[in-house]
């Protein structure tokens, strides 16, 4: 049996807070297979993000390991890191994060600007074009609105073709309509695609929707529970 | 008022009236000019004026109130509100100042004799046009002008200044549509200008150097609407070379926040105010270096010959083989002693070099240099009282001279004796400090004697000016002064024996070259051999001290800017923090977002430095072409010389380049440790 995608291995992360110890993860161990959707939940404080991040690799563990596919990444120097964060993993955040002084295709192309590649153009277009953008490839940020941005923010998540995608509250601050079609692009793209999502949602409604649901409580993981096939019902968008 | 139109019609009259009204102040200070003078003494003028110019101080009191009026009922918070309201209420202000001071000039010069109205442009700015009101018994009209005055002006200034906010005002497209007929006229302008006009003035032709002032102001307009004109497409091709060059010029083209903005306008603007001060002092100093050498290399042999301690004898065959040595163009001998000359109403101590007056010009200038009387008088000093033989001609002061060289002439007794008096040379300086002109008799006194009873008796002779010359270095003019050969010989006892032989060669760059082959041509251990870099060397090392001081001290300034752009790139970072982590979770590794803000400071410091650079460039140019006129009385040098070199330039341009790459690095090195966590985290 391969690897699988992600191993967390006995993971801590503790923070400096006005001089004491915080420990925000207190030993964290989860796996997650190639093409699964997955959902973290719990209350605010939990350390979901802290999580997010750490399997992100924009943060390092205090302790423990992180494996991708076999491979500790948590031992990698600084930009060979930079380069695996470009190349497999896809970062969507709640507040989109897109760079604001650039139109949504140069967005989505970001990632693979970064490598110098400049044959991406296509991709992008076609990625935008999935997402439902195809005449807004010339718009700024600014002139989005915010479910377009998160669009955009999801494309270039994935213009790498990563192996997976991490989202921090993706429909955090869209309302329940955009939320729906923003939830339902997850679900159309896992399904075309395979692509491995790892979300931390705070709605309901998108986290009962997931195939497999991790809650979180206190820095520890709560319950991991997989339901058969929760998709065939509830996946289509109302 | 809505948004599309904020700018009324009436507005903009109001806005051009403001520029006419900065433009009158101006052409105002202008009538203190001969000419407007000379039209003063009609009549019908004074009236035209008087009606003419309250009736636009009137019509421009109107306007503003009634844009004052309209202004007033525009909704508060509307676009431009403030504007127009100051706008109008200082051109209102504007108009009784003016009325008020132009009526008291008006009438000052009127009933004064002397018709003097604003004085010129820094009179005026300075306040100073009180002074020519003191022929006038009236204590207050000075005092009140003045103070009309200096209201006038600041007032004019705040209207110019607020009809250019007001230019914002209209809407782009308009903006933009008056830019292109700008651009399309300049473009035409410059082809007109540069195809017709000269560049350089013909010397003292007034009309040509206006010529060639509206050439090089149509090319330098021409040059910044261009450079304008070019920052975008720039900037554009710029993105298109890589990932980390597109994103720094999306950082500098993108609208920043008010702070920022102007931080990196300072920026730019200080880079660019220290190098231009940099390069334009640069280039004036090596303006000063390359005067004084043009003048040591026209006064002084390129080459001497001498011997340290005693004067040469059998001299002849040495001076013929200097003359066949390959490079030398010209070769004569000299006799130098110190001596005293002193005239009836003065004395002076001076250099008195014998010189030989038909191989001296081969050598140095002192022929041309002659501003009265001749070289050749030297050899025959018959001549210098026969005033119709003095053929040196120039302007109205040196007639004047003439005429007393003249007088002075017929003045002396006409002896035998006074046939044999031989010719004495002296520089403008000395002659000016004994009170000499051509003709008078000067009386040499020469450290060697002859030995009396009391021990060495200083010989004395009597000499007859034969000349002045002006060589422009003070220290020449004042203590220089040169005799025929022989007669110094005889003078001097040192009959066939010279102090030394002076040398010009062909290229003064390779004068220590010639030097070294004169040695070894002339093979004699003991003759000294030095070219003028060596026997000026303290000079052009004290020269090249003090460039250097300079150079430090204005580095220095442009170190300051580096500050600013140091300033403004640590502001920047602090704004792009969230962008900065953004690309460091795509996976931007650390040196390329230090590239990214080195490129930026980088793009800030060219763009001032190019900026500097320019305007140095026309500066210097100007100054170079037109001539900053210099009182030659106080500096001794009647242009600010100017020299213009391109490895300055360059060497400017590479310092502003390191100053604001170094200014680069510790920001960058900040922006490159952004946490994206952090930067993510919150908003």
């Amino acid at each position: 049996m391969p690897d699988p995608l992600v191993t967390l291995q006995h993971v801590t992360k503790t923070f400096e807070h006005e001089g004491r110890p915080l420990e925000v993860l207190k030993g964290i161990d989860l796996e997650i297979e190639r093409g699964e959707m997955v959902t973290i939940v719990g209350p605010s404080g939990a350390g979901k993000s802290t999580l997010l991040h750490l399997i992100g690799t924009l943060d390092l563990p205090t302790s423990g390991r992180i494996l991708y596919e076999g491979k500790d990444v948590t031992r990698l120097g600084s930009s060979d890191l930079a380069e695996f964060r470009n190349r497999s993993i896809g970062f969507v955040f709640q507040f989109h994060h897109l760079l604001p002084e650039f139109t949504a295709l140069e967005n989505v192309m970001m990632p693979g600007l970064i490598q110098g590649s400049r044959r991406l153009e296509a991709r992008a277009r076609r990625l935008l074009d999935e997402v439902g953008l195809t005449d807004r490839l010339t718009h700024r940020p600014g002139e989005l609105s915010g479910g377009e941005q998160q669009r955009v923010a999801l494309a270039r998540a994935l213009l790498m073709e990563p192996k997976l995608v991490l989202a921090d509250e993706p429909t955090g601050n869209l309302d329940s309509q955009t939320s729906a079609s923003v939830q339902a692009l997850f679900f159309d793209l896992n399904r075309r695609h395979g692509i491995t999502f790892l979300i931390v949602t705070h709605s309901r409604d998108f986290a009962a929707m997931m195939p497999r649901q991790v809650s979180m409580k206190d820095g520890r993981i709560d319950s991991d529970e997989r339901r058969a096939q929760p998709l065939e019902n509830q996946g289509k968008p109302t | 008022m809505t948004e599309r139109r904020p700018l009324g019609f009436w507005t903009a009259v109001l806005c051009g009236l403001g520029v006419l009204q900065l433009a009158a102040v101006l052409a105002f200070a202008a009538t203190s000019t001969l000419w407007f003078q000379a039209q003063l003494e009609n009549d019908l003028l004074w009236v035209r004026l008087v009606i003419g110019w309250s009736t636009i101080q009137l019509s421009l009191l109107l306007l503003s109130v009634g844009i004052l009026q309209r202004a007033a009922r525009m909704p508060r918070g509307s676009r431009g509100r403030a504007r127009v309201f100051g706008l109008s209420a200082v051109s209102a202000g504007h108009a009784v100042i003016t009325t008020v001071s132009v009526g008291i000039l008006l009438w000052a010069a009127r009933v004064s004799t002397g018709h003097v109205l604003g004085g010129t442009v820094a009179s005026l700015l300075f306040g100073l046009t009180h002074l020519v009101y003191d022929e006038l018994d009236l204590d207050w009209v000075p005092t009140l002008y003045h103070g009309a005055t200096m209201l006038q002006t600041a007032s004019a200034a705040m209207l110019l200044s607020l009809s250019a906010s007001c230019w914002f005002l209209v809407p782009l497209e308009r903006r933009q549509r008056f830019w292109l007929g700008f651009d399309v006229a300049l473009v035409i302008a410059f082809v007109v200008v540069t195809a017709i006009l000269p560049l350089s003035p013909t010397e003292g032709d007034d009309a040509s150097l206006l010529r060639a002032v509206i050439r090089v102001s149509v090319t330098t307009v021409f040059a910044v609407r261009l450079a304008l004109r070019l920052v975008g497409p720039l900037l554009a091709a710029f993105e298109r070379i890589g990932f980390r060059t597109m994103i720094a010029a999306r950082h500098l083209r993108a609208k920043k926040t008010g702070f920022l903005a102007a931080s990196g306008t300072l920026s730019v603007l200080a880079v660019a105010v220290s190098s231009c001060m940099l390069i334009s002092v640069l280039s004036v100093m090596g303006g000063f270096r390359a005067d004084l050498t043009k003048k040591i290399l026209g006064n002084n042999a390129h080459i001497v010959i001498d011997k340290v301690y005693e004067e040469l004898s059998d001299w002849e065959p040495l001076l013929e083989r200097t003359r066949q040595t390959e490079g030398v163009i010209g070769a004569t001998p000299y006799l130098q002693v110190e001596v005293m000359v002193s005239s009836l109403s003065n004395r002076g101590g001076a250099i008195l070099r014998g010189i030989d007056p038909d191989t001296v010009s081969d050598v140095t200038d002192l022929a041309k240099n002659m501003t009265h009387g001749k070289l050749e008088y030297l050899k025959d000093p018959g001549r210098i009282l026969d005033s119709s033989v003095d053929t040196t001609k120039s302007g109205p002061v040196d007639a004047m001279m003439e005429e007393a060289e003249r007088t002075a002439a017929r003045g002396l007794p006409e002896g035998p004796e006074e046939e044999a008096m031989p010719g004495l040379i002296v520089g403008q300086e000395l002659a000016r400090a004994l009170r000499l002109v051509v003709g008078d008799r000067v009386t040499v006194v020469s450290p060697r004697g002859d030995l009396g009873p009391s021990g060495p008796i200083p010989r004395t002779r009597p000499f007859r000016i034969a000349g002045i010359f002006y060589s422009g270095m003070y220290e020449y003019d004042m203590k220089h002064a040169y005799i025929d050969l022989r007669t110094a010989q005889r003078f001097l006892r040192a009959e066939g024996r010279i102090s030394g032989i002076e040398v010009k060669v062909d290229n003064v760059e390779h004068a220590p070259a010639i030097a070294s082959r004169l040695v070894s041509k002339l093979g004699r251990d003991d003759l000294r051999v030095r070219d003028w870099k060596q026997m000026n060397q303290q000079l052009f090392g004290a020269l090249a001290l003090e460039k250097l001081a300079m150079f430090i001290t204005l580095g220095i300034a442009i170190l300051i800017a580096g500050f600013s752009v140091f300033g403004t790139l640590t502001l920047l970072v602090q704004e792009k923090r969230r962008e900065v982590g953004i690309l460091k979770a795509m996976g931007t590794p650390a040196r390329g977002v230090i590239r990214i803000f080195i490129i930026e400071g980088l793009l800030i410091g060219a763009a001032g430095g190019l900026m500097g650079l320019g305007l140095g460039f026309v500066l210097t140019f100007a100054a170079e072409h037109f001539g900053i006129q210099m009182n030659p009385e106080v500096y001794y040098i009647d242009k600010l010389p100017v020299h213009l070199d391109p490895t300055e330039f360059a060497l400017v341009g590479a310092s502003t380049v390191v100053v604001c790459l170094a200014a680069t690095l510790f920001p960058a090195y900040q922006a490159s440790r952004v946490r994206p966590v952090d930067a993510l985290r919150y908003d």
